[in-house]
């Protein structure tokens, strides 16, 4: 079965989601699953706007995929604007989206699931904020990614 | 769930540039799934 694929979702507002896994070229590690590349547009509007709802129609849809495929998910939190409130309009859409990323997988409480964030400091772009999604039981792969990250910083 | 956090303060060329990639990666993409719309949502 390809592990590549994309889902449609339009929300009862008629917000246009399509969220995306591929295989991803760019991550090297050592262990046996395979990373793929998680990524979620907005299909319409200047801005996104959420809300709970879709977010955990989004949720699902990403852990149907888990359950589907043994593989590591990552997805990269990029800067394209999105809705904030005033009092978070201080904060980067990037750390704003890891923010929802990490709140929208604590709502669905899957003890089988695990959500590990990383933060790479970067004052040219405000931080680079990546999430790993896989299945508790393949935390050892994840592991291995991030420790892989780790040493590339330390070359 | 809880989240684990790898927080890295002072990261070395290498590695930031890693992470631009993935940040063109993800621009790349974002673009080609907003310009492949009309595949999947059927405007009548």
């Amino acid at each position: 079965m390809s592990l590549s694929k994309v889902v449609p979702l339009i929300t009862k507002e008629g917000h246009e989601y399509l969220i995306e896994f591929s295989p991803n070229p760019i991550f090297k590690y050592q262990g046996k699953l395979t990373i793929i590349n998680l990524v979620i547009t907005f299909g319409g509007g200047s801005s996104e706007v959420n809300n709970a709802r879709s977010l955990f129609q989004i949720t699902n849809i990403i852990k149907q995929y888990l359950t589907e495929n043994d593989v590591v998910l990552y997805c990269y939190c990029d800067e394209g604007d999105i809705y904030r409130s005033k009092r978070r309009h201080s904060m980067p859409p990037q750390e704003f989206r890891s923010n929802l990323f990490s709140s929208m997988f604590e709502k669905i409480r899957d003890r089988e699931l695990i959500n590990e964030v990383i933060i790479i400091d970067d004052p040219a772009r405000r931080g680079h904020f990546i999430h790993l999604f896989g299945k508790r039981a393949n935390q050892p792969d994840i592991e291995s990614i991030k420790s892989e990250i780790t040493q590339l910083n330390e070359k | 769930m809880a989240n684990k956090v790898l927080h890295i303060k002072n990261p070395s060329d290498r590695l930031l540039d890693l992470a631009r990639r993935l940040q063109a990666e993800k621009e790349a993409k974002k673009e080609a799934l907003i310009a492949s719309k009309p595949k999947y949502f059927n405007k009548k």
